[in-house]
């Protein structure tokens, strides 16, 4: 038999492009739990101010997240030898361990509140978010590419059905919001402006943010994993433009915005699908979340195994408080998880810097 | 045990050990020849019924009996004596043993030191047959057999290269198995090689009795729901699976071949799929991806919709449930599981019942548990369409273990549906997800090439047409990825 050479990349016999599938598969996670954030931060803020919430919601979400990566791959770069051993980088994954458990946090509540709306209003809150505590936390497997692997098969699953609800909603939402000056007026039109801007700036970020998968052409590796943001990007896009104008301007609850939202589809399926596609993004930015968190937590506290029980356990007190209640303490507390994760990482960066200069002139 | 003795302690020193070793007079299909050969003693062994008495009597008998001279030497005997084709030495007593116990027969002979052993094996087996579980409308329509040998021939027949290596080991600690290695060489890698070579040697075990044995001593995840390694009966199967880089490991008394590593996306495809041009093998890839579906999810959603979001059943289907379901005093759930149960109930009686009394099962099953439990108003009709459907969804399963497994995870939905909703089939697919997604197969991603993604042959879900198909799986060398240079249907001229 004749052997015919190309040049197919060979993952295992290269140690580089092995490390580069890694920091691939960390920048999906990465990626995958802002778009968790995404979801559940625009079903909190769904629409009592559109626009502004969904920039808020953007830049508090994507940028950091976009400056953390690139502030990680930095101090991955400028790491001297043995540096994972110094007390300042495992100190910055302690750091990111605390932003990994909060965001768990935040996909938590959303799904608890989801399913107490949705499926049991009448079984107490504490019961439901023990269940789902207990059986995410027992239930995420430890393997180490169980989570990324997941995210990745389900992308598909949850394109279906984001591209299914909008091409069923959509035909019957406000039509005047795509022709904005026609019907609302200046106001809005800047607002829609904004949220489609927002919508393909998140894109843009996804592109940079996204892997590009060893071995596949560069475009088919970043475009077709950016799916899952752009649906994000999507889901705030037809939220906005399903609702009926009061709506919008009325302070209304969780429940209720989402109830509205539901009622806006025109046949059952849409309905089911996305319902089930949003609880399935909430597990999936609490799975990708606890796994970084346990990633962390082995980097930062040299455990070997990382028990997650304990952690969803702890998740459950801010579920029960309710959604105003928690939606209050995330909003003030959450966004300055990041300046403070950053900052970390800027100084371990500089450590880094200083420790080989002092290496180079010894 | 045998013990590994060396028989070099002349001719009765290796009878006494030889007849001590096979219990003989105590076993009485063991049997001795004891004539002279050149003016020396010779003693010949082997077991009535596993060697062929032609064999022994044309290839060793007649020959040595009509040998002229004296003083017989290995040489003059292999060279002037006697005629068969595949004879070989050996010194030690464990290894004529194993040979004897295969078939063949051992003959020691006066000074010679060790026993020259001869292929005769002639015992009974079953010939080519058709496959029983990987049936195909097109193709060929030859199974594997019980005889490893056998297997191999039907393998080198399709495959006539002299890169198609075959390696013999063992397994068992007591009662030793012959265990073959397939691969072609430049194709599959060394390191899955080298690994399956250290699994099969950390097999601590008497004896391994099926391949089934087998393949959960070699799997990586043994509580895992789905299978590890792919089984196939079938030789142009196993050919491809060859051809994608994987190893082939056959068991002797095992009618079928394992394939190691394997992917997820191969348990999905019917050994036909290639065989078809590729509009209906991907029409029909589709089907069975839907068939997959629907017995996974069908009985699940009923019971959610059902119980708990009525909401979401459009209200013409709502009205005719609640209608049915009026008249049927069981609840949904428990009337999904127990038909659930009854229908796996039937199957496995379908598979275990002698073929003479299969018509009976056809009444019981139809008569009485569809058409008389429907009257009855025990379950609604809607289930048992549901419920019927859902079996023939994992029917389409080509994977005999995955469909077992498919069974398995819809009733663990249905449960979890029954207790919550969409919110409890959720849950429970994804952690089966996560679950899937962790898993290994020979140290290589379960769900790889897909998760994580992998240069890959882009057969997987589709059945992409064939001139297309330029990579191997992700499992073969990586250097020996790429199938065809060039454009395959090269004799289409370029558009301009």
């Amino acid at each position: 038999m004749s052997r015919t050479e190309t040049a197919v990349h060979d993952e295992k016999s290269s140690l580089r492009q092995r490390q580069r599938a890694l920091h691939d598969q960390r920048r999906l996670m990465l990626a995958l739990s802002a778009a968790g954030q995404l979801i559940s931060f625009g079903s909190m803020y769904l629409l009592p101010a559109a626009a502004n919430a969904a920039w808020q919601a953007l830049l508090l979400q994507l940028l950091p997240t976009g400056a953390l990566a690139l502030l990680g791959a930095a101090l991955r770069r400028t790491a001297p030898p043995g540096a994972a051993a110094l007390p300042a980088y495992r100190a910055a994954a302690g750091v990111l361990a605390l932003l990994f458990f909060s965001n768990m946090n935040v996909s938590f509540l959303s799904l608890v509140e989801l399913t107490h709306v949705f499926f049991f209003p009448s079984v107490s809150r504490l019961l439901l978010a023990l269940a789902a505590a207990g059986a995410l936390g027992l239930g995420i497997p430890a393997a180490d590419a169980a989570v990324p692997n997941a995210a990745r098969m389900l992308r598909w699953f949850l394109a279906g059905a984001f591209l299914f609800c909008a091409a069923t909603v959509l035909p019957t939402a406000e039509t005047a919001y795509l022709f904005p000056l026609a019907g609302y007026g200046a106001g809005h039109t800047l607002r829609c402006a904004a949220l489609t801007a927002g919508s393909v700036w998140a894109t843009g970020a996804a592109a940079v943010l996204y892997p590009n998968a060893p071995g596949c052409p560069s475009l088919r590796g970043r475009l077709a994993p950016a799916a899952v943001i752009l649906l994000a990007a999507l889901m705030f896009f037809f939220c906005a433009l399903v609702l009926p104008g009061p709506a919008l301007a009325a302070p209304r609850g969780y429940a209720v915005r989402l109830q509205l939202l539901m009622e806006m589809s025109p046949n059952t399926l849409s309905w089911s699908l996305m319902l089930l596609a949003e609880m399935l993004l909430y597990l999936t930015a609490f799975a990708v979340c606890a796994h970084m968190l346990r990633r962390s937590l082995r980097l930062a506290l040299r455990w070997r195994r990382a028990p997650l029980l304990p952690f969803a356990l702890l998740c459950v007190p801010l579920a029960l408080a309710g959604m105003s209640e928690s939606e209050g303490l995330l909003t003030r507390l959450l966004p300055w998880r990041y300046p403070l994760a950053a900052a970390i990482l800027a100084e371990c960066l500089l450590c880094n810097l200083i420790l080989k200069r002092k290496g180079k002139k010894a | 045990m045998v013990e590994n003795k060396a028989l070099t302690g002349g001719y009765e020193e290796s009878r006494r050990l030889i007849r001590e070793a096979m219990r003989i007079p105590l076993c009485e299909d063991a049997v001795t020849r004891e004539f002279t050969l050149m003016g020396q003693p010779a003693a010949l062994f082997y077991l009535d019924g596993l060697s062929s008495d032609i064999r022994i009597q044309d290839y060793i008998l007649l020959p040595c009996l009509r040998a002229e001279g004296e003083h017989p030497t290995l040489e003059h005997l292999l060279g002037h004596v006697l005629p068969g084709g595949s004879v070989s030495s050996t010194l030690r007593l464990t290894a004529v043993m194993e040979r004897v116990y295969g078939g063949d027969a051992a003959l020691i002979c006066g000074d010679i030191p060790g026993a020259l052993i001869f292929d005769v094996k002639g015992f009974v087996k079953r010939g080519v047959q058709t496959p029983a579980t990987e049936t195909v409308v097109l193709g060929p329509q030859e199974a594997f057999t019980e005889s490893l040998r056998d297997n191999v021939v039907l393998l080198r027949r399709i495959m006539r290269t002299p890169a198609l290596i075959s390696e013999s080991l063992q397994v068992g600690t007591r009662i030793p198995s012959r265990v073959c290695l397939l691969y072609l060489d430049g194709v599959a890698r060394q390191e899955n090689l080298r690994e399956l070579r250290r699994r099969l040697a950390g097999c601590r075990v008497d004896y391994v009795s099926s391949m089934g044995m087998l393949e959960q001593l070699l799997e990586d995840d043994p509580y895992a729901l789905t299978p590890q390694l792919i089984t196939t009966e079938r030789p142009d199967r196993a050919a491809s699976f060859l051809l994608s880089g994987q190893i082939l490991i056959g068991l002797e008394n095992a009618p079928q071949l394992l394939a190691a590593p394997m992917s997820l996306a191969q348990l999905f495809h019917a050994p036909d799929d290639s065989a078809l041009r590729f509009p209906y093998g991907t029409f029909l890839r589709l089907l069975r991806l839907l068939g997959i579906l629907v017995a996974l999810l069908a009985p699940a959603l009923l019971v959610a919709l059902t119980g708990y979001h009525t909401e979401g059943m459009p209200l013409t289907l709502l009205t005719s449930v609640q209608e049915a379901q009026s008249r049927v005093p069981v609840p949904v759930f428990p009337a999904t599981v127990s038909m659930l149960l009854v229908f796996s109930l039937i199957n496995e009686a379908s598979t275990r019942i002698p073929a003479v009394m299969g018509g009976s099962l056809g009444v019981v099953s139809a008569l009485i548990l569809g058409q008389a439990v429907a009257e009855a108003d025990l379950v609604s009709p809607l289930l048992i369409v549901l419920v019927a459907l859902s079996g023939l969804g994992s029917f389409v399963m080509p994977d005999y273990a995955m469909s077992i497994a498919l069974r398995v995870a819809q009733l663990a939905l249905v449960i979890a549906a029954g207790v919550a909703g969409y919110f409890g089939i959720v849950l429970c697919l994804f952690l089966l997800l996560l679950r899937l997604a962790g898993q290994r197969s020979l140290n290589h991603p379960l769900c790889a090439p897909l998760a994580p993604e992998r240069p890959r042959n882009p057969d997987l879900t589709l059945r992409c047409p064939v001139w297309r198909q330029r990579l191997r799986g992700y499992a073969a060398n990586p250097y020996s990825m790429l199938r065809a240079r060039g454009r395959m249907r090269a004799w289409e001229k370029r558009k301009p």
